[in-house]
């Protein structure tokens, strides 16, 4: 039996993407976009239906110590539904006794980042906010998502931290972690995306990676949500999910300050994964 | 003559309703409707007592649920009680505040609920039940997705309730299948909370310092105590955008009907350990047989509530 396989990101790094080609490979052609095979690691439901009760009656602390019990419980379960995807740190929250996913039944990990830069725009335009406060949320070792107090949401809190605690955590956390740049997988797909299906233990037919690759384009993506609409996008930017989808276009879209600020805070990890300028 | 009989007939009239059944209880349930049926004896006692740490022949079904195959399920939470289901006619509370605190009952009302009724024979539904012209209709779907919202919003106009978030269904009632109402109690967010206009001041919180409160309906025909046929329905779905060619109510076809309301099974993961799924896919084949099953998709925004409580209204009464 094989474990837990995850696809974690900073959120607007390009999770999404990964989900749409892997959807096409298993189904052998263009994926509906509304019916994306990788489940999010954080659904409520899981967590209801693991734990029999409802996860809605916990407090936060509650939840997030819960988490990865309810993992180690039903981690078979949740491994034959295919990869999860996770915006999660691999930090300890506040309330929980150890990261979200139990390390035991972790058999892989993809790790998706993106320049910094390209995220604070994207980020801005997925929750309403200004670019200003889209990088004051980048810079909160404390940021963390589903954890609203005046409604109900239909994710577990998860702590997604600053970009840089981030990513540094998946990096340091001794798991099998393959890292792939978002930036490789527009310049270089036919190296990156092969490399993620491997990771994920997809068998991928080399015949058809440029077929998979033609349907889970980009702009094709972006085309279908105009179409159709996409019901994962967000509230504040309804049907505007995938985005430019380009690296780089933060030259256009920050300030001057505004990418000093990104290159201040986050420098020594940008560095290490060749964000330059 | 004794003061027994005196002292008999106290504890009766104290008996309290719950879905049909007549329950005596040493624990406060304020959410329950006092019982007025028949002089039977109760059908459930609940009481406070010791609980052991381990059933016998337990297994776990969660870090928090323990089952045995004698359909008995001990549920742990920490910091608020642990609760023995004992038996169909029998559940002990250890609690570990107040015994009249709210958290208490949410469990109570929660999991026990759902596992007495597989353990009765009945089915219990993830929705939450209103009536509508005679028939009851259920709104189902996941925590989240706005079932007691929608449903206190047609209590406001002037539609009773029948239950929030269980919806307990006897599959075998005589004219087909009903819903056996619970009591006039749901639970609610403070943003549907505003969004209907009401105050959470000098409401109970779910938890401490949860934003999710206990709203009591206070007049008698606010709630529906009646078993009634249950007729419609809908499976609700939130989605955060416009979703091209998908119109907001549209009617489902037996087997995504079947596997649709399946998936709102309340615990019925352990309801299938105790060996329950081919009577619960009977029930499923006479519930779809019985009611109109419609998917319901609305948006996250609470301010489109009030319209699309009138659309939602129209719909139901058809």
């Amino acid at each position: 039996m094989s474990g837990l396989r995850l696809i974690a990101s900073y959120p607007r790094s390009g999770n999404t993407w990964v989900r749409a080609f892997l959807t096409a490979l298993v189904r052998g052609g263009p994926p509906d976009i509304n019916a994306l095979d990788v489940r999010v690691g954080a659904e409520r439901q899981f967590f209801d239906d693991t734990l029999e009760i409802e996860t809605s009656d916990l407090l936060h602390d509650e939840q997030r110590r819960l988490r990865p019990g309810a993992f180690r419980s039903a981690w078979q379960v949740a491994a034959e539904g295919g990869p999860l995807k996770t915006h999660d740190a691999w930090l300890t929250a506040p309330g929980a006794a150890e990261p979200p996913f139990p390390r035991e039944h972790i058999e892989a990990v993809v790790l998706i980042v993106r320049d910094p830069r390209d995220v604070a725009p994207s980020l801005a335009t997925y929750f309403g906010v200004t670019t200003d406060s889209a990088i004051e949320l980048m810079a909160n070792p404390e940021w963390s998502l589903g954890g609203g107090s005046r409604g109900l949401m239909h994710l577990l809190p998860q702590l997604v931290s600053s970009w840089s605690r981030h990513t540094a955590s998946w990096l340091a956390s001794g798991l099998p972690v393959l890292l792939v740049r978002y930036e490789d997988m527009i310049a270089k797909p036919l190296d990156a995306f092969p490399r993620i299906a491997e990771a994920l233990k997809y068998d991928l037919p080399r015949d058809s990676l440029a077929r998979l690759l033609d349907a889970t384009q980009f702009d094709r993506l972006k085309a279908e949500e105009a179409r159709k609409g996409f019901r994962e996008s967000s509230r504040h930017a309804p049907n505007r999910f995938f985005g430019s989808g380009t690296a780089g276009g933060w030259r256009q879209k920050l300030t001057a300050a505004q990418a000093d600020r990104i290159v201040r805070e986050h420098g020594s990890i940008m560095r290490e994964l060749g964000y330059g300028d | 003559m004794s003061a027994e009989p005196h002292r008999a007939a106290a504890i009766a009239n104290s008996d309290l309703f719950l879905c049909g059944l007549r329950v005596r209880s040493t624990l406060p349930l304020p959410e329950l409707a006092p019982w007025t049926g028949d002089d039977r004896e109760p059908d459930l006692v609940i009481r406070t007592g010791a609980i052991p740490a381990r059933l016998d022949g337990a297994h776990d079904m969660s870090p928090l649920l323990q089952i045995t195959p004698q359909m008995q399920a001990r549920l742990s939470i920490d910091g608020v009680a642990t609760y023995w289901l004992r038996s169909s006619e029998e559940i002990i509370i250890d609690p570990q505040i107040a015994a009249d605190r709210p958290d208490v009952r949410i469990f109570l009302f929660g999991t026990i609920l759902g596992l007495l009724s597989h353990r009765r024979g009945l089915f219990p539904l993830h929705a939450s039940c209103v009536r509508i012209g005679g028939n009851a209709v259920a709104i189902a779907g996941i925590s989240g997705a706005g079932k007691s919202t929608l449903a206190t919003a047609l209590t406001r106009r002037g539609h009773a309730l029948l239950s929030d978030d269980v919806c307990v269904i006897d599959p075998a009632a005589a004219d087909g299948p009903a819903v056996l109402p619970a009591f006039p109690r749901v639970k609610l967010w403070q943003d549907s909370l505003e969004a209907m206009g009401i105050g959470s001041h000098g409401l109970a919180a779910n938890r401490p310092g949860q934003h999710k409160y206990h709203f009591y309906l206070a007049e008698a025909a606010n709630f529906e105590p009646s078993a009634l046929p249950l007729k419609k329905i809908y499976l609700l779905s939130p989605s955060n955008a416009p979703l091209a060619g998908r119109n907001e109510i549209e009617k489902l076809a037996p087997t995504s009907a079947i596997s649709g309301l399946h998936q709102q099974i309340y615990r019925k993961r352990t309801a299938a350990e105790w060996g329950l799924e081919p009577g619960l896919f009977k029930s499923l084949g006479t519930i779809v047989g019985a009611a109109e099953i419609y998917h319901l998709t609305r948006s996250p925004d609470l301010a489109d509530l009030a319209m699309m409580v009138q659309r939602f209204e129209a719909h139901a009464a058809s």
